[in-house]
């Protein structure tokens, strides 16, 4: 079973900022750990995380810089921003009210009388 | 025997090595293509590119097997064009206005070649004692092909794909210090040209001779700029069916 693309489009947004906010990280790393935590059930089309983390640091959420790692390659580090861990309580919070309604639907029997 | 046996055998694998540099540049050439991807976005994405083709040439992959898979999974180029598009938008205005700028100093270079060229053969003619409605039909000409000539060069330089491959006109610094060079020539020589042309002219033949030149250069313009509009049209309309062309390959 693979997550609908509409679904991981929505949660792209809250996986990167959760991610970042363990500390910075680049591009290629942030993917192999979605892929990763979900078991490689979450396909991302890797280049689509770009133009996402492009918006999320015009929007202020998070910030580049560009280093070389230690293997010698130039890599852009992201990390998040105050206003980036703000929204990303936020969107917790969003997230947590869908799974709890969806959890109690799901979980009591329906009452048929 | 041995030695030969491996001379061919490294003359054939030269020429079936896969080269990742020569693939990744390829694919890098394609993205920035497609006009909506900064220089950066595509050296974040190589890198990226770069790993996923070690960890997999890690586990036993080709470097070509490897290449295939993570240009795969890092998704097709138009789409990937598409979703920065979204988010770089001022990269996309920015490069349409210079596309349009570069549209109309072609346009002025153009005229101004055009215009030079004609000076030049009344000069010539003024010089030489060849004047008359004959040669001014052959000096017009002359300066309506050069004037399709800078437009042609220019047409061929913006399409990287063409046969005469020009674009490093643009692309290259070379190129763009002999673009330079040519326009601030062509800007200098015209007038003097024009007004050695002017000054012998009239002074070496007689005013009716002249005047018959004029008169042609009159007659073929105008037709001439009616036609250049028409051309115009038609390169538009052309251009917008390849587009469409090229969106559904």
């Amino acid at each position: 079973m693979n997550v609908s693309k509409d679904l991981v489009a929505a949660s792209a947004t809250p996986l990167i900022l959760s991610i970042l906010s363990q500390g910075e990280n680049y591009g290629y790393a942030i993917i192999k750990r979605v892929r990763q935590l979900s078991g490689g059930k979450m396909q991302w089309t890797d280049g689509m995380l770009y133009p996402v983390l492009h918006r999320l640091e015009s929007q202020g959420l998070i910030k580049s810089q560009e280093r070389v790692s230690e293997t010698g390659r130039k890599r852009k580090y992201y990390r998040i921003e105050d206003k980036g861990t703000a929204v990303l309580k936020e969107q917790r919070s969003q997230w947590m009210l869908v799974y709890s309604t969806l959890k109690q639907l799901w979980e009591t029997k329906p009452c048929l009388t | 025997m041995d030695a030969r046996v491996f001379n061919a055998k490294t003359v054939m694998g030269d020429k079936t090595m896969f080269d990742l540099n020569n693939a990744i540049n390829n694919w890098r050439m394609n993205l920035s293509g497609k006009q909506t991807c900064a220089k950066s976005d595509i050296d974040e994405m190589e890198s990226h590119l770069r790993e996923e083709i070690d960890s997999l040439t890690a586990s036993k992959l080709s470097e070509q097997e490897a290449f295939l898979i993570a240009t795969h999974r890092l998704g097709d180029p138009d789409s990937l064009a598409a979703e920065f598009a979204k988010v770089n938008t001022s990269i996309l205005w920015r490069k349409r206005l210079f596309w349009i700028l570069a549209g109309m100093l072609t346009f002025i270079a153009a005229r101004h070649l055009s215009s030079l060229a004609l000076s030049g053969c009344y000069l010539l003619g003024a010089v030489g004692g060849l004047l008359g409605y004959g040669f001014g039909l052959v000096s017009e000409f002359i300066g309506i092909a050069v004037f399709c000539l800078t437009l042609f060069v220019f047409c061929s330089a913006c399409r990287p794909s063409n046969t005469p491959r020009l674009d490093w006109l643009f692309r290259t610094v070379r190129g763009k210090v002999i673009l330079c060079a040519a326009f601030g020539f062509v800007f200098i020589a015209n007038p003097l040209v024009e007004f050695l042309s002017r000054a012998l002219g009239g002074r070496i033949t007689d005013v009716e001779q002249w005047g018959q030149i004029m008169l042609v250069s009159a007659l073929v313009r105008r037709p001439f700029q009616v036609l250049l509009f028409v051309g115009f049209m038609v390169l538009l309309i052309r251009l917008r069916s390849s587009n469409v062309r090229e969106a559904r390959e």
